[in-house]
This record gives C-alpha cells, structure tokens and sequence, in this order.
C-alpha cells in the first residue's frame, strides 16, 4: 500500500467515525427523553442486581424483592415529595416573592437580561427620564433577598474595616443587583421544576418500568451481551464483561456508600449545629440530603450544594415574624457558616477518609473529563444527565483500563486453526 | 416444631417439584442432568447451572482456545466433536485427546486459575459447547457448597484419571526406553 492510499484510508476512516460520533449525539440528543429514564433504570438495577441476587441465594424468590425494592424505593419518593419538597419549595417561594418585589424596585432584573443586561442598561439613554425605583414595604416572601443583603452588608464592612475595600455609593445596589441575580437564578430553578413535573412523572414510570424488568432478567441480560460477542473470542470476551460489569458495579456501590456516609455525616453535623443556632430539622435533613446528592456530580456539584444549602438557610428566617431582627440575622449569619463549614469538612472527610475507604481500587476520572463529560451530560440530559455522566465516565474508564490492562494477557490472534496442523501430525498422546 | 419442621420439609420439596417442572423445558436440562457431573446435583443448582450455562457453536476448524491464554471457562461438549493439542515448534502437532459428546474439557487451568496448556479445535460444522466460566463456578460454590464439593470432585476425579494415564503412559515410555537402551548396549556390546 503506498503513502498516498495510507493517507486517503486514514481520512475516509477519520471522516467516517466523526460522522458516526455526531450522529450518535444527535441521536442520543433526539432521544434523550426516552434514555434518560432507561440509563438511570439500568444503571439502579445494575447496581441493586446484586441484592436480588444474594435474597434468591438465601431462597427468598426474586420477584419478592424487586416488590420490597420498588416498594422501598417508592416510600422514599413519597416522603421526599411529601416532607422534603414543600419545605425546600417553601423557602424557594420565598426567593420568588423577593423576585416579584424586585420587580418592583429594579425592573431590569426580572426581564431575562440578567446581571450583564441590568449592569449595561444601568444608565438610560439621553432624553429618557430615569426610572425611579418604587419603594414597597418589606413582606415576608422578602426575606431571602433581604437576608442576602444583610450578610453582603456585614460581608463588606467586615472587608472595609480590615481597609480591603471603600466605601462607595453604590455598594448597596452592587450587593442587590448581586443577590438579585442570585433570586433570579432560583426563580428560574422553580420555573424548571414547574416545567418539568410532568416530565419528571413519565421519567419515574419508565424508569420503574426499566428497573423491575432489568432485576428481574439480570442473567438475560448479561446472557444476550455474551451472545454478541463472536464465538472464536468467548474467553476474552467473558472476561471483558465480567471484569467490566464487576469493577463498575464496585464503583458504583461505593459511589452510593461514599454518598450515605457524606448524608449521615452532614446530617450529624447539621443536627450538632442544630444546638447552636436555630435552623429545623427537616432544613437538617434536606441541606444533608442536598449535600449527599449534588456530591455525585464530582467539582461542580459540591460547591453547587454549600450554595443551595446556605441560600435555604438565608430564606427561612422571616425577618417580619421576629422581634429582635438583629439577633435573629446574626443566628442567620452563624448558620449560613455553619453549613458552609459543614460542606467544606464533608468534602475534606470525602477526600481524605471516605474515598479511600470505600473505593480501594479506585476509578480515578480527570477533572478535566469529568466537567467536559458533566457538560455534557447537561446538554443531553440536563440535571439528570448531569448526575448520570459521571457514573457512565467510570463505566467507560473501566472498559478502558479492562481493553489496555486486564485484556493483555490474551492473545488476540484466535480463529481459524492454521491449515498446516491438519496435515503433519507428528503424535498423538 | 415439628409441625414447623414438617412444613418446611414439604414446602423444600414442593419447591424442587416446582423447579424441575420449569426447568424441563430446557433443551439442556436432560443432557446437564444425564452427565455424571452433575447427576447427584440438587435441582436448585441445576436450575443455577442450567441459567448459567452459554451455548457456543463452532465450526470446523475454529478455534475454542489457545494456548498460554487465562483460562476462564471449562467446557462440556453437547454436539459434535474438538480435538486438544500442542503445538510445540511450527508445523508440529501433538494430540492429546479427542472429546466426544458429553465430556468435559478445559477444567484443569481454570481450577488452577492458570494459563491454558493446550489448545483446543472443533473438528465438525456445528459444534456445540457448554460453557461455564470461573465466576460463575466460584458463585455455584459459594452458593451451593455441597453441589460445588460434588463438581469439583468430579473435576478432581477427572484429573486423577489424566494424572493415572499420564503415569501409566510415563511407566510404559521408561520402560520402553529402557528396552531400547537395553538393545543398544548388547547391540554395540
């Protein structure tokens, strides 16, 4: 074969995998619907597989256990949707009401421009008269605004009496506009959850739908990957799956286990913190529970959570059904950096302790990986997608470390039996 | 409890019925139970060998494995028949057994967990093999001891059988050769 031919093969199959690789996108993108709710079934019951599995070695039939898993499983989303939910959707319609009350006072801010837009159109052009901020008495579905401004308030004194900072003019409304997006940013998160309550009930249907059938066909399913690979290559390719399928399976368990742990740790400290300043156990349970989740989105997820978590802080104190405003925003202030201190010990526990306990033979993923696959995982399958491409990345690093690693001590080279062993048989034992 | 004791007795063998039942209408249910292998096994590790079992077909000539590869399964052959060889320098074949239906091969390296000693070649179109890879060996021990104990003295017995043959075989060699010697001394004598 000559250079040019080389070349020209090379390109053709360049070519031809970028056209494959963006139209599996596409189509994973068109679909992303109906995989999302499939990957995650799957991905449960991959997980899960092995509870069927070591009930039917102990004679208890499978199909009991699946019904205690999908009971078990269905209990926690009612409590979530019953207790968890109103209490976090409480404090989100607290930011929704500072929302529609900033309309009122800034009236860039809720027109979709954002901190940029607002900033930009900060001076009205020549000829158009100003427009006057509209004062309103403080409500309470204003607190959470207002409680962000009093810690950036106290935030940039503290900063001017250590002569970080100076005081300006326009500290105050830089501090609003600030927390006005933060506001804003929620208020799009409500109106994401409203929009996708209906979607989130198809998605728990296949998903359930997903699940049940996978536990209950585990061994077909692994049975009918087998039957893809070619005769010829069975060994290897049993070894491939099995090896694959156990070390994800490990990863993900402990993925799990990493995140319990990281929910009953926070959740002690949060009770602890309890002690000290006025926050209420269910804030408790959802701030650990939030905390524990957003950790399986690696990077992004745990600042992610210490923000939520210190905003539904911030949102509970109602500033018009306390007398002493300033007691009650200074336990405010003792509780936001409790919760952030809590985040930051987790995190430090997770890294130093939990994650080299509970994944040995660890999966380690390239932070760089891990936010190009999270970013992603956010474009096909938004929140969902974003928490799952991170168990799917360990999926593909182990089939990676399985191919250049485990797979070496196969020699590849199987298939037909040369033509000269049929011939010159030299003994015949 | 003896009421209790009773009940659970029926309800085992209310169970097993229930299980053979089902597992009748698998086409390698006769041929897994009918092997001296597995004749003594409980029906419930049966049901687990029966579902865990892979089927392969092969042609003539290809390949089942190779030699110095990791042995992850052992075979049983349901239809047709393989050939296990060395190849100890190109163009060299040593043959070590022919297998016909219903023998087992291949069990040696993956009880030893080591690599494959020989190499392994269907000789008809259509070649079917049992498979049953280590893990799921290992699992069917874990799970079902006395099943387990009962496959793996059979394996064991397997190898002493090879182990008796190969000594015999040495024995004869010796002896051969040393009969060989034998006439060579008187010869050059």
């Amino acid at each position: 074969m000559t250079g040019n031919q080389q070349l020209r093969n090379l390109t053709i199959a360049i070519a031809t995998g970028i056209v494959l690789a963006v139209l599996s996108l596409s189509v994973l993108y068109g679909a992303r619907l109906l995989i999302r709710p499939v990957l995650a079934g799957l991905l449960v019951a991959h997980i899960l597989y092995p509870v069927v599995k070591l009930a039917r070695q102990g004679g208890v039939p499978k199909w009991i256990t699946i019904i205690v898993i999908f009971l078990s499983m269905v209990s926690g989303c009612v409590f979530v949707v019953s207790s968890l939910v109103p209490a976090i959707a409480e404090e989100i319609v607290a930011f929704k009401g500072s929302q529609e009350g900033m309309v009122e006072q800034q009236p860039g801010l809720s027109t979709g421009k954002g901190l940029v837009g607002t900033l930009l159109d900060a001076s009205p052009p020549a000829g158009v008269p100003e427009e006057k901020p509209v004062k309103r008495q403080p409500v309470g579905s204003d607190v959470a605004r207002s409680n962000l401004v009093y810690i950036g308030e106290q935030i940039y004194k503290t900063l001017e009496r250590f002569g970080l900072v100076q005081e300006t003019e326009t500290h105050t409304e830089m501090i609003e506009l600030v927390t006005g997006y933060i506001t804003e940013l929620f208020t799009d998160l409500v109106a994401w959850l409203g929009s996708v309550a209906p979607e989130g009930g198809q998605f728990l249907l296949l998903f359930f739908f997903v699940l049940i059938f996978a536990l209950l066909d585990g061994d077909k399913f692994y049975k009918g990957l087998l039957s893809l690979i070619p005769n010829t290559y069975i060994e290897p390719g049993i070894f491939m799956l099995r090896k694959t399928i156990d070390m994800w399976g490990y990863y993900l368990r402990g993925l799990i286990v990493e995140n319990l742990i990281m929910f009953f740790v926070s959740f002690v400290l949060l009770l602890i913190l309890k002690v000290f300043v006025e926050i209420t156990f269910i804030m408790a349970l959802s701030i650990a529970l939030i905390i524990a989740v957003t950790n399986i989105v690696r990077i992004v997820g745990p600042a992610f959570g210490a923000c939520v978590g210190v905003i539904l802080v911030l949102a509970s104190l109602d500033v018009g059904a306390v007398e002493d405003v300033e007691a009650a925003r200074r336990n405010l202030m003792q509780a936001s950096f409790g919760v952030l201190c809590i985040v930051a010990f987790v995190q430090l526990l997770d890294s130093v302790v939990i994650l080299p306990l509970v994944m040995r033979d660890q999966v380690n993923i390239h932070p760089v990986i891990c936010l190009l696959g999270i970013f992603l995982g956010g474009v096909i399958g938004g929140i969902v997608g974003m928490i799952l491409a991170v168990p799917f990345i360990a999926g593909a690093k182990v089939i990676y470390r399985v191919l250049t690693v485990e797979m070496k001590r196969f020699d590849m080279q199987i298939g037909a039996v040369p033509s000269y062993l049929n011939t010159n048989i030299v003994s015949s034992a | 409890m003896a009421t209790s004791s009773k009940f659970l007795d029926w309800f085992s063998a209310a169970k097993s019925r229930t299980t053979l039942r089902r597992m009748e209408t698998d086409d390698n249910f006769h041929f897994i139970r009918d092997n001296y292998l597995f004749e003594q096994f409980s029906p419930a590790a049966v049901a687990f060998i029966l579902s865990h079992l892979i089927e392969c077909r092969y042609s003539n000539n290809d390949l089942i494995f190779k030699e110095e590869n990791p042995s992850i399964c052992f075979f049983i052959l349901k239809q047709g028949k393989a050939e296990i060889f060395v190849t100890p320098s190109p163009g060299v074949k040593i043959v070590y057994e022919t297998v016909d239906r219903g023998q087992l091969f291949g069990e040696v390296s993956v009880l030893s967990s080591s690599s494959r000693t020989a190499n392994a070649r269907a000789l008809e179109n259509d070649t079917v093999m049992l498979l049953m890879s280590t893990f799921d060996l290992e699992e069917l021990c874990r799970v079902y001891p006395v099943d387990g104990l009962k496959l793996l003295r059979g394996i064991a017995g397997r190898i002493t059988e090879y182990l008796a043959t190969t000594t015999r075989k040495l024995r004869s060699a010796q002896a051969e050769l040393h009969e060989l010697k034998h006439k060579l001394d008187s010869h050059d004598g």
